[in-house]
């Protein structure tokens, strides 16, 4: 006769062989609603120290990042070039910094700086996000001081 | 007497309690239906995308907007919004597409198209409608595509 322990035994087991490996241990989510957030905007004045705070605090939670899209689009018929330099940032300190191109010439791309990332960034409990975008080469600034930055950020909200 | 099967049922017990949730832990689906929807077409400049009902909210998980519009020397410049009829702007894209490889001192070409899939995704609260807005002299190509979870 197949006693209780056994079921355990049996039970236990097969939830062993079908446990999902995992390569990194995920935060804790309760949230008590979908935990899932996006906001999108631009930087402006982006050659020149420009800014944007968006809105992605709650109350009690962390505030993962993991999807980032940016896009620019200030282009004119001459081979001039604008790299930025965007940082995102609290209170605690720099999170990320990331090289950003906003016009084409033969020697660039037009193509968006979009990620996804598999763990994020994680932006603290009651710390305000903060995207600074400076001007890190061009060979005319002049033509770079109009370009504007679009963001798509997108993550989850998880428990410090 | 503690017999072997005893040691098995802990062991195997402690695996699947201690189980771990996974990075990015996914919404609940429970539509009772294929809970994918998704819009496309040439974008207008307002457009609504999708309602979500009354007891789902929508997640959009995939953009795709492909530009182009340009003459020569003269690029095309556009912008995307994606805001709720709450006023939320939750996605918002910069495009512009030029092409002047004619130009034999400094040929130069290229499109901004946004391909991106989202881990988390970009929700749409219950009940609200998603407007897609466009901006600007190029012709921009959508698709947007997401499903719908429980809130």
């Amino acid at each position: 006769m197949l006693r209780l322990s056994k079921y355990a035994a049996l039970v236990g087991s097969v939830a062993l062989l079908g446990a999902p490996a995992l390569a990194i241990p995920g935060p804790t989510v309760s949230y008590g609603a979908n935990p899932v957030w996006s906001v999108g905007g631009d930087v402006g004045n982006a050659y020149a120290g420009g800014t944007a705070s968006p809105s992605i605090s709650v109350a009690g939670q962390d505030a993962v990042i993991t999807d980032l899209v940016i896009t620019h689009g200030r282009y004119d018929y001459y081979e001039f070039a604008c790299f930025y330099l965007l940082e995102l940032s609290t209170s605690s300190g720099t999170l990320a910094k990331y090289y950003v191109q906003a016009e084409s010439g033969s020697w660039t791309s037009l193509a968006p700086f979009s990620i996804s990332m598999r763990s994020g960034i994680r932006v603290p409990d009651g710390e305000t996000l903060t995207l600074t975008a400076t001007g890190e080469y061009s060979n005319n600034s002049s033509r770079c001081l109009a370009t504007t930055i679009h963001y798509t950020l997108s993550g989850y909200y998880a428990e410090p | 007497m503690f017999r072997l099967s005893n040691y098995a049922a802990m062991i195997g017990s402690c695996f699947m309690f201690s189980a771990a949730a996974s990075a990015i832990p996914g919404p609940s689906i429970s539509y009772g239906a294929n809970p994918v929807v998704s819009a496309g077409g040439e974008a207008s400049s307002s457009q609504t995308l999708f309602t979500a009902p009354s007891s789902q909210l929508i997640v959009v998980t995939d953009v795709v907007l492909t530009v182009s519009g340009y003459s020569n020397y003269d690029p095309c410049r556009s912008v995307i919004s994606l805001i709720t009829s709450g006023g939320d702007t939750i996605g918002s894209f910069r495009l512009v597409a030029m092409d002047d490889s004619g130009n034999n001192s400094y040929p130069r070409w290229g499109t901004s198209n946004v391909v991106h899939s989202f881990v988390s995704g970009l929700p749409l609260p219950i009940g609200e409608s998603l407007e897609l807005t466009h901006s600007g002299d190029c012709s921009v190509n959508y698709t947007i595509s997401g499903y719908y979870a429980e809130p």
